[in-house]
């Protein structure tokens, strides 16, 4: 069943069989649980959105119909929610639960080979770059960079037009780009 | 350099999206600073796509399974605190937008022009019903609520119409309600409904709200 593909799994999972169903959620929980890190900047909160985003999943199963890819479908709900949490932690005056000045702290104090430790020390640059970006930004660099998306599929997830796709992209990388550059050093 | 700089187009150039391929790269091989630039969003493209995902907690499909089993236990639709007139007010407005909704609503992959004032032309719906509240134009599609944001990531505040149904929940902006995020979870409920065109739980929902008022 591993080996399914998505969309054959979705059939099963529409007749009842929760064995695939369950099979959809191992297969697409980290990259969800991933893009969901990405938006919020907590694993935590990640975790527990990206589980609502597999039950609502289940929810809709019934409605859904194939489509070129399911990826659309479920990184669309994950969008969805993802936003939505934003929107209401704004509301009650709460930002991104990862507050930038901690995550230069993810490098390691422990003692670790130093091309080990320089690649750590980089993705917290280029993480902490990320959440300085907008949620769009980030969004379409994830859908892009991460999930390797093509502009079609990520403009079907953001609701917007291909050409929106194309130059979100450009912004954000530009961007990203000139606060890593600004963080001095050899990051680029 | 044999032209002028070509900055702008390297992103979807690095995705192969570029329509003019054949002349960007010609003006790398001719100009350092577009060079530099490309090789910089490149390292950068790599970094990305070389950065581990976390990792996910053992027992996360187990959640997901008893988070299903949880929900299929509850009965009906209920309110995490007693209703207030006004939320009652938007579910009566929302169910009759439904009318208007349901113009939008039914198609796969339908899209449709939004004719208010001050919304971009090129604003589009696509596969969802138009839901209009607290001043926010709303859509509610297929897989649960957003707000529209225009292509620079702001909200799209619905300006009043000629439309008197529509005035009313224009002027009802988040602040000036004073709605809670929990009543507004429950709004967002009933657009949910409406998305999912489940008429019997917009029944038993409309006839709580109205018992509760």
């Amino acid at each position: 069943m591993s080996e399914m593909d998505d969309w054959v799994l979705v059939e099963r999972a529409q007749a009842g069989d929760m064995d695939a169903f369950s099979c959809l959620v191992l297969r697409y929980q980290r990259p969800v649980v991933h893009f969901c890190a990405r938006m919020l900047g907590s694993e935590q909160d990640a975790e527990d959105i990206a589980q609502e985003v597999f039950i609502r999943l289940h929810r809709y199963l019934a409605r859904l119909t194939p489509q070129a890819k399911f990826s659309t479908v479920i990184f669309g709900i994950a969008r969805n929610l993802t936003l939505n949490f934003i929107r209401d932690m704004k509301r009650r005056g709460r930002g991104r639960s990862q507050p930038l000045d901690s995550l230069p702290e993810l490098v390691s104090t422990v003692p670790i080979p130093s091309h080990e430790a320089h690649l750590k020390e980089l993705e917290a640059h280029i993480e902490a770059a990320m959440a300085e970006l907008s949620e769009g930004h980030r969004m379409v660099l994830h859908l892009r960079e991460v999930e390797g998306l093509d502009y079609e599929a990520i403009a079907k997830i953001m609701k917007c037009r291909k050409g929106t796709v194309k130059s979100r992209l450009a912004r954000a990388r530009e961007q990203l780009r000139q606060r890593l550059i600004s963080q001095g050093g050899d990051l680029l | 350099m044999s032209s002028r700089h070509v900055f702008d187009e390297l992103s979807t150039y690095i995705d192969g999206e570029s329509n003019d391929s054949q002349r960007i790269a010609r003006h790398l091989q001719s100009c350092s600073d577009c060079a530099q630039r490309h090789m910089e969003l490149l390292r950068l493209s790599n970094h990305l796509r070389a950065m581990s995902p976390p990792e996910v907690n053992a027992a996360f499909t187990a959640r997901v399974l008893a988070g299903l089993d949880a929900n299929s236990q509850a009965k009906g639709w209920h309110l995490p605190i007693a209703p207030r007139p006004i939320l009652a007010v938007a579910l009566a407005a929302s169910l009759v937008i439904l009318g208007v909704g349901a113009v939008f609503m039914g198609g796969q992959e339908r899209t449709t022009p939004l004719n208010y004032p001050n919304v971009a032309s090129e604003t589009l719906l696509e596969d969802g019903a138009v839901i209009l509240a607290f001043g926010k134009l709303l859509e509610a599609g297929a897989w649960g609520d957003q707000i529209l944001s225009d292509e620079s990531g702001e909200d799209l505040v619905l300006p009043p119409t000629a439309d008197a149904l529509i005035d009313i929940l224009a002027a009802w902006t988040l602040e000036e309600a004073s709605v809670s995020w929990y009543e507004t979870d429950d709004l967002f409920s009933v657009m949910e409904a409406l998305a999912l065109e489940d008429v019997g739980v917009l029944d038993e929902l409309t006839r709580e709200l109205w018992d509760e008022v």
